[in-house]
């Protein structure tokens, strides 16, 4: 009785949702595939359908592989800072630390940044003129160390990576903590009681309690890594340049190279890229559940 | 043993110490700047202002337009946050509450919109979008962000519905009200704490948005805060008006300095559900 009466709101009530979800999202992912196989410039009405011509071209397009590159680089490189960072605040934090509040509003506010805030604030630190830390290596001594960060490619994938970080860090350590703050006390007394110290007990209690929060976080990693796009567009000022990623390819080849059949080929690889190595992420690090 | 320990904590607390100063002071560095002369700032990169200019700050909301772009995206993003919430959370309940065939399917439909990304039908839904005349427009814009606020607040609004006892809905139709006043009058009103933090998280989310503002607005008199900071960026690094820059900056980032502050737990705690239970 009851669920006959509520299903008269599945129409109204889904409805605006799905018309919404069907017009905005999914005609254009179906479109998208449909593109990638035609040679379409985005200024012809026709669209050529060229089967799989523009996968072969990607496949040995040198542009492509360097952005590929540079996204693992990027990958590569924030993990391993992000990873031990986030981490270790979170054990910190956790234990209640003076101005605890403060610290986690510092650590955290840059997440809540517009990507265009952050891109300003470090294009602005890197910046070879006036830059914060060309001034600051000046300052302390360090004048031979100057450079422009963003011109050469050895200091400016580091570089950008160093942004990111800092703008993503926050959610990390949240996940992080919230994590740690799952676990019994019980756990730590037990592990006391069997002379575990400190050191012990992060290795050998906290690290594998938190196996879950570690896969997420590593989901989330490589999946903001090959999407990359606004933070390196605007620092860039949406010229081609030495930290190329596949999103700013992509946003170029679409724009202004004419070619909108090759751009969303690349969309489906890197739609692909976020499924498949997600998939893979969770299978390699799949273990079982621990109960407490 | 427990001497290695302390060491190293002693390490790690003044890591972290030393990582939120630098932090701390490159924001403040912004904002002190923002409050000087290009001649001061351009004699040193360090220093503090001698006065207090405000000068820099009537530059960047009038003559730069960050005060035009500021209504811009506070009105989208309230509409775009009352919209996605409000058409995310009657989704959310039948899918959460009514039983009916391919109901997992539907759901399933509006989640998998997180994981895929924008870049892939970036085309399509700009090519679309024209199709529309809805390029180069606000109730473009709107459309946009209402749908892609819905995957999200779905997700979060199913679980918070699933949580309500079923009795709820059984006392409100057998005391004769109709399905239609039960979800508005009954169920709704229930999901509040559910609904603001999904609002909060939207309307963050639409405020900060740069991705679609930079593919679909061409006008300069439609742009939003983000899109408008990345025009400023290009313009007046390269004029080397570092300061007024800097004041523009300010604008952006304020207004959100002053939400978390204000809701800083509800931020923190609302993420960690969001995120740990996917």
């Amino acid at each position: 009785m009851l669920q006959r009466e509520l299903r008269k709101l599945i129409l109204p009530l889904l409805l605006p949702g799905l018309l919404l979800h069907l017009v905005f999202f999914a005609l254009p992912v179906l479109n998208a595939f449909y593109y990638s196989l035609t040679s379409w410039s985005g200024i012809t009405l026709e669209k050529e359908f060229i089967g799989l011509d523009n996968f072969a071209r990607a496949f040995g397009d040198r542009t492509l592989q360097t952005a590929l590159a540079n996204i693992l680089f990027f990958g590569i490189f924030g993990f391993v800072l992000v990873f031990p960072l986030s981490l270790l605040f979170a054990v910190v934090l956790e234990e209640n630390p003076p101005f605890a509040r403060l610290l986690k509003f510092v650590i955290f506010a840059p997440t809540l940044l517009s990507v265009v805030v952050t891109a300003v604030l470090w294009g602005s630190i890197y910046n070879p003129v006036i830059g914060l830390l060309n001034e600051t290596l000046r300052a302390i001594g360090l004048e031979e160390w100057t450079q422009p960060w963003l011109g050469r490619r050895g200091a400016a994938l580091p570089a950008i990576g160093i942004a990111m970080v800092w703008q993503g860090l926050g959610t990390y350590v949240i996940l992080f903590l919230a994590g740690l703050q799952k676990i019994p006390r019980s756990f730590y007394e037990a592990a006391q009681l069997d002379g575990a110290d400190a050191w012990q007990q992060f290795w050998l209690v906290k690290l594998p309690l938190l196996w879950d929060v570690v896969q997420i976080l590593v989901v989330l990693w490589v999946i903001n890594a090959v999407q990359a796009f606004a933070l390196i567009f605007v620092i860039t000022r949406g010229y081609p340049n030495v930290t190329e990623v596949l999103g700013t390819y992509l946003y170029w080849a679409g724009f202004q190279g004419q070619s909108i059949g090759y751009a969303s080929a690349m969309g489906v690889i890197m739609f692909a890229l976020v499924l498949g190595l997600s998939l893979l992420v969770n299978r390699l690090m799949r273990r079982e559940a621990i109960e407490y | 043993m427990e001497a290695r320990a302390k060491a190293l904590k002693g390490v790690a607390v003044l890591f972290m110490g030393f990582y939120c100063l630098s932090s701390a002071v490159a924001l403040a560095w912004v904002v002190y700047t923002s409050f000087k002369s290009n001649a001061e700032f351009f004699a040193s990169t360090w220093s503090l202002p001698s006065q207090l200019r405000w000068s820099n700050y009537a530059y960047a909301w009038a003559n730069a337009e960050m005060g035009h772009y500021f209504f811009n995206t506070t009105y989208l993003s309230a509409l775009a946050t009352a919209g996605s919430t409000l058409v995310g959370a009657m989704a959310a309940f039948v899918l959460a509450r009514v039983v009916f065939p391919f109901r997992q399917v539907a759901l399933y439909f509006f989640l998998a919109a997180m994981m895929v990304p924008a870049m892939l039908y970036l085309f399509p839904l700009f090519v679309q979008m024209r199709h529309l005349h809805l390029t180069n427009s606000h109730l473009g814009l709107l459309l946009l962000y209402v749908s892609m606020g819905l995957p999200f607040t779905i997700f979060v609004l199913t679980g918070f519905f699933r949580t309500l006892p079923r009795e709820l809905e059984e006392a409100a139709l057998i005391d004769g009200a109709s399905p239609w006043k039960t979800f508005w009058m009954v169920m709704l009103p229930l999901a509040r704490p559910g609904l603001v933090t999904v609002a909060i998280f939207n309307f963050i989310s639409f405020w900060n948005e740069f991705f679609w503002s930079l593919i679909l607005l061409h006008s300069g008199r439609l742009y939003t805060l983000a899109r408008g900071l990345q025009t400023l960026f290009w313009n007046l690094s390269t004029e080397s008006r570092w300061t007024e820059l800097f004041a523009g900056l300010v604008i952006v980032m304020l207004p959100l300095m002053v939400v978390f502050m204000l809701l800083q737990d509800r931020i923190t705690a609302g993420l960690t559900a969001g995120a740990l239970k996917g």
